[in-house]
């Protein structure tokens, strides 16, 4: 047996991981989709602003973190869906107020320690019997939302008039999902930290979309890239002691990566294709050629 | 044809006024679109005639007055089968959207929450139909993103069909399409006028295309300028909605070649 699966603490770490890997790209596609990326970051600082308040005053950071975020989840999309606010200049506000409010907090309690640090970098490997459970659990919920909710939450992805025409409860749906994001985030920080959770809901999507010919195979495709990143990144944080957090999200950018390159081949032999029967073809005219494929 | 009921009403503003914020896009409309019409809101750039069609959808709430669709508050409207929508498409929206033709037209057959639909199939028979109806279905297995912008619209009006509405309403089909797209498009919505009996409103900027395609014209600058049939609307009218006068010699000439 490899020496990574011999230590209980590793194995939580992978379990979690992997977690982590499945339950952010499952939401994570639909934040993207819907151009509200920089949501993801936003509910990290407030999560973290919850973890300061919890160590300040001495009570569960983690719960106090899981309140935080579910709290500035809805008051965002609040913003959001009356257009008080353009999207983004409500996250700022939201984002440097939970920042500065941490950093206040922080100061007044004595300064930073190292429980701060793990939850600013992640520190997968304390993650502990009861992190891992109440990421099931959210892991569960959000498989299920997901899988009951999927054909609504791409037609809001879509276009969110649209849909309500169509008699999808949007306003509901809408709030139940940055509630379900605060609270991905806000147990997947334990994991990868603060500053790097948004990764874990952006990149591996981007891998998807890149790659897929519909909104199941994107999804199916950034699991599979956010689980193998986790795997990666905690395999690699082992072997040659570095964070498991910048591993996992580097590991995730060179899938990215590899994407990006497979999709420039591909494009590549295509046309060197087109070009040698290019005589034969352009005879019916270009997209006479074009259709041939198709049926 | 002799009828003694007249058609009953789809869609009523009754004194609607409308503002974002200090703006008032639609200041104390009323007008009524009846069944079987092919109606055209008609007006300049930001004239409100989307905000018009947004408060009778209920995406949007009057400041004053009262919107019925069907003969309901549109805020409380819940019969969605009865309505399609078409908005505007902007190239690129769905860019990076994975997403089929056949994929996008089987979401407008979406009839409540159905659980396990994340493994259903969008090649079912009315979806087919929908896109035979707009001479789409050869495009069935394409992605979205690689279609024109007309080709775009006529998915999503296959999707706005899907579900055999009774009122089918479209904001600026025609924008984005070169002349010979446009054209298609409106022998479709007349087709479907009068063929399938659908009531037919679309929010246009384009006079001489509305004269020549509607039955019935809103005028809509602000306020309702004025509403009848189409045949009906004077170069005084014209030029009392855009601030200008407008050659209407164009559009005459136009209708001389149908």
């Amino acid at each position: 047996m490899p020496s990574i699966l011999l230590y209980d603490f590793m194995l939580r770490a992978l379990a979690g991981g992997v977690l982590v890997g499945l339950l952010a790209p499952t939401l994570g596609i639909f934040v993207v989709l819907r151009r509200f990326s920089l949501i993801a970051d936003t509910l990290a600082h407030v999560a973290l602003m919850g973890v300061a308040v919890g160590l300040a005053t001495n009570t569960f950071p983690s719960l106090v973190a899981l309140g935080a975020a579910s709290l500035g989840a809805i008051v965002v999309e609040q913003l959001r869906s009356r257009g008080r606010l353009p999207g983004d200049r409500a996250l700022a506000v939201v984002l440097y107020g939970s920042l500065a409010t941490a950093v206040v907090v922080i100061g007044i309690a004595g300064g930073f320690n190292v429980d701060l640090f793990s939850f600013l970098f992640g520190s997968v490997l304390s993650v502990s019997p009861l992190d891992l459970w109440l990421l099931v659990g959210i892991t569960a919920t959000v498989v299920l939302f997901v899988g009951v909710f999927f054909v609504d939450l791409a037609q809001i992805a879509f276009d969110d008039d649209l849909a309500r025409v169509n008699g999808v409860r949007t306003g509901a749906l809408n709030l139940a999902l940055a509630v379900l994001t605060g609270a991905t985030i806000t147990l997947s920080m334990r994991v990868v930290g603060v500053l790097l959770v948004g990764a874990m809901l952006v990149i591996p999507v981007m891998v998807g979309l890149r790659l897929a010919r519909s909104l199941r195979t994107a999804m199916a495709t950034a699991v599979v890239v956010g689980v193998v990143s986790a795997i990666a990144g905690l395999t690699i944080a082992f072997y040659v002691d570095a964070s498991a957090g910048g591993a996992t999200v580097l590991t995730a950018l060179g899938l990215l990566g590899l994407a990006y390159l497979w999709i420039a081949v591909r494009r590549w032999g295509r046309r060197g294709r087109a070009g040698s029967s290019g005589l034969a073809a352009n005879r019916n005219g270009p997209s006479d050629h074009r259709h041939h494929h198709h049926h | 044809m002799t009828s003694a009921l007249p058609p009953p009403p789809v869609i009523e503003w009754d004194h609607v006024t409308f503002a974002y914020g200090e703006a008032v896009a639609v200041e104390d409309v009323s007008l009524t679109i009846h069944a079987g019409e092919l109606a055209a809101i008609l007006g300049p750039n930001g004239s409100g005639k989307s905000t018009l069609i947004r408060l009778a959808l209920g995406l949007l709430r009057p400041s004053a007055g009262a919107v019925r669709l069907f003969g309901r508050d549109s805020a409380d409207f819940a019969d969605w089968d009865r309505v399609g929508y078409m908005p505007q498409v902007v190239a690129g929206t769905w860019r990076d959207f994975p997403i089929t033709v056949a994929e996008t037209v089987a979401h407008g057959a979406y009839r409540g929450i159905a659980p396990l639909a994340i493994f259903g199939r969008s090649d079912r028979p009315e979806v087919v139909e929908a896109l035979e109806a707009v001479g789409m279905v050869r495009y069935m297995g394409r992605l979205l993103s690689e279609l024109s912008v007309g080709q775009q619209q006529r998915v999503l009006l296959a999707r706005a069909l899907v579900r055999q509405p009774e009122l089918i309403v479209l904001d600026e089909p025609a924008a984005g399409i070169d002349v010979s797209g446009e054209e298609q498009l409106y022998a479709l919505l007349r087709d479907f006028n009068r063929e399938r009996n659908i009531t037919i409103v679309l929010v246009s900027h384009d006079i001489g295309a509305m004269m020549r395609e509607a039955s019935t014209l809103a005028c809509l600058n602000r306020t309702l300028v004025r509403h009848g049939p189409s045949h009906e609307l004077t170069s005084a009218e014209i030029a009392m909605l855009y601030g200008v006068p407008v050659d209407v010699l164009i559009h005459d000439a136009l209708h001389e070649h149908r």
